[in-house]
C-alpha cells in the first residue's frame, strides 16, 4: 500500500510558447490533469513551427520491392 | 513641407504562421516606441569581374533586409484587471524574444488564504487550496499579508514542492508562518523553452511607411535603472527586430499611438539580490539573440523567414558595495550555485512591475571606486530556459 508521503509529485511542464490563461492550467491542474494536458484549453495565440511544408518536394513512398 | 522625424510610430502584429504577414491594425496594433529607427540594408556581393583596366565594378545588389531598432519604456495597461490574450501590444515583441504571455485574470484563490504551518524567512507554506504540482507557481507573483501593506507585501514565488512550500524571492523579517496567501491578478512574460513567433511590423517614418514580414528578435535587453538624484532613467526594454520587406510606400496618415499612462520609475520599490536587500545603480538581462536566415531559392528574398536561433541571457548588475558579511558575493561566484534576482516598482494597479530572475549564476564581481562611491560591478548568467526570467505586471486589488 502507496502512502501519500511515498507519492511522486506531478511537476509542472515546461511553458509553450503562447498566450496562457493560468486560470484555466490551475482549473485543469485541480481536475487532476497532469503533463501537457495541464495546458489544455489555456492556449491562443500558439506559435506554427517555422515554414518549409510550402517547399518540400513530395516523397513518392509506395515500395518498390512488393510482391 | 519637409517630414518630421517625430512622425515615427510602429504597429506590431504576431504572425500566425512565420513569414505569413498579419497587417497590423493602425489603431489597435501601435506602440509607443522612444529611439524609433529603421534600417533597409542592401544585401551586396562583390563579383570580381575584370573590366580591362584597373578599376572594379562596384558590388551587385540582390536584395534587402528591414532592420527595426527602439526602446519600449515600461508602463502598464493600467486598469483592474490584465488584458485579454494578445492585447497588450509591448508584450507582442517579448513573445518574439521568446518568452510566453502569462494572464492570471482571476486572483488565485479568489480571496486571500491562510498560509500552511512550516515557514521560513525565505519559503511560505500554501494554503490548502494550492496545488502540490512541482513548479506549478515557479514566476508568479504572490502577495503575503506577512511582508507588508499593498506593494510591500507582493513578491515573487522561485520554485514550490510538492508539499506545496514556496520559495520566494526574498528574506521576510520572520519566518512566514501567519497571514494570507494568494497570487494576485497579473500578467506576465516568461521565458519559454519553445520556439518564437515572427512579427510583422509596419513603421511609419514621417510620409513613407515601410512594412515588415517575418521579423525575429535579434537583440532584447530588459533595463531596470534606479531612478534618485543622480540617476534620472526609467525601465524600458530595448528590442531590434530583423526581416524582410513586403511594402515601401508613401502613407501621408500616419497613425498616433496611445499615450498611456505615466512611466513608473524604480524607486520607492525592491531590489533583492540572492534574498538580500541591497542598493544599487542599475539591473538588466540581456537575451543575447541570434537570428538566421535559412536559405531557400524558393523564396522572394531567397531565404525563409528570419528566425531566433540562439540566446544568452546575460544579467549585468551594479550595485553599492556591502560588505561580504552580508552578502558574500565571492562565496556564490566560487559556488557556482544559483541565485533569485527579484526588483518591484510601480505606480499603481495594472503599472506595477517586477523584473525577476529565479536561477541566476554569479562571476566574480569587481570594485569599482571611479565615482563618489565604490560600487561593484559583475555578471549573472541564466542557463535554465523554462520561466527562469520573468517581467510581470501586477494587479493588486489595493496598491
Amino acid at each position: 500500500m502507496t502512502k501519500a508521503a511515498d507519492k511522486v509529485p506531478a511537476i509542472a511542464p515546461a511553458y509553450p510558447n503562447a498566450s496562457i490563461d493560468f486560470n484555466q492550467v490551475h482549473k485543469n491542474d485541480k481536475a487532476g490533469k497532469t503533463g501537457a494536458d495541464i495546458f489544455k484549453g489555456a492556449l491562443s495565440v500558439e506559435a506554427e513551427p517555422a515554414d518549409e511544408v510550402d517547399t518540400a518536394v513530395a516523397v513518392d513512398t509506395t515500395p518498390t520491392d512488393a510482391a | 513641407m519637409a517630414d518630421s522625424s517625430l512622425l515615427s510610430v510602429i504597429g506590431i502584429r504576431v504572425e500566425t504562421t512565420p513569414g505569413v504577414r498579419n497587417a497590423p491594425d493602425p489603431l489597435l496594433d501601435l506602440i509607443t516606441v522612444a529611439d524609433l529607427k529603421p534600417t533597409i540594408d542592401g544585401q551586396t556581393v562583390d563579383i570580381r569581374e575584370f573590366t580591362g583596366s584597373i578599376h572594379r565594378p562596384g558590388p551587385k545588389v540582390v536584395g534587402k533586409t528591414l532592420t527595426i531598432t527602439g526602446r519600449v519604456l515600461l508602463r502598464g495597461p493600467g486598469g483592474a484587471t490584465p488584458p485579454a490574450a494578445d492585447a497588450w501590444a509591448p508584450g507582442r515583441i517579448m513573445r518574439a524574444a521568446g518568452m510566453s504571455e502569462v494572464i492570471v485574470s482571476t486572483a488565485i484563490p479568489a480571496a486571500p488564504e491562510a498560509v500552511g504551518a512550516g515557514g521560513t524567512t525565505t519559503a511560505v507554506a500554501l494554503g490548502s487550496t494550492a496545488s502540490s504540482t512541482v513548479d506549478l507557481y515557479k514566476a508568479k507573483m504572490i502577495l503575503l499579508s506577512a511582508l507588508g501593506v499593498g506593494k510591500a507585501g507582493l513578491t515573487m514565488i522561485r520554485s514550490n514542492d510538492g508539499t506545496k512550500l514556496a520559495q520566494i524571492a526574498e528574506t521576510a523579517g520572520t519566518a512566514l508562518s501567519t497571514g494570507n496567501w494568494q497570487l494576485i491578478k497579473q500578467l506576465a512574460y516568461v521565458l519559454s523553452p519553445a520556439t518564437p513567433p515572427t512579427l510583422s511590423a509596419d513603421v511609419w517614418i514621417g510620409k513613407r511607411k515601410i512594412s515588415g514580414v517575418g521579423m525575429a528578435v535579434s537583440s532584447f535587453k530588459l533595463n531596470a535603472p534606479t531612478s534618485g538624484r543622480d540617476s534620472q532613467d526609467v525601465p524600458s526594454y530595448e528590442f531590434t527586430i530583423t526581416g524582410d520587406i513586403s511594402a515601401d510606400a508613401d502613407d501621408s496618415s500616419a497613425p498616433t499611438p496611445p499615450a498611456g499612462l505615466a512611466v513608473p520609475p524604480f524607486r520607492d520599490g525592491k531590489l533583492w539580490i540572492a534574498n538580500k536587500q541591497l542598493g544599487g545603480s542599475s539591473l538588466s538581462v540581456d537575451f543575447g539573440a541570434q537570428v538566421g536566415y535559412p536559405p531557400n531559392p524558393n523564396k522572394k528574398s531567397g531565404n525563409d523567414s528570419a528566425q531566433l536561433t540562439e540566446t544568452t541571457r546575460t544579467v549585468d548588475l551594479t550595485l553599492n558595495q556591502t560588505s561580504l558579511t552580508n552578502w558574500d558575493h565571492v562565496a556564490a561566484a566560487d559556488g557556482q550555485g544559483y541565485y533569485p534576482i527579484f526588483a518591484l516598482w510601480g505606480l499603481g494597479i495594472g503599472n506595477l512591475f517586477s523584473l525577476f530572475i529565479s536561477d541566476a549564476r554569479f562571476n566574480y564581481r569587481s570594485p569599482d571606486n571611479s565615482g563618489a562611491f565604490v560600487t561593484n560591478t559583475g555578471q549573472a548568467y541564466v542557463d535554465g530556459v523554462d520561466r527562469t526570467v520573468a517581467l510581470v505586471i501586477g494587479f493588486p486589488d489595493t496598491f
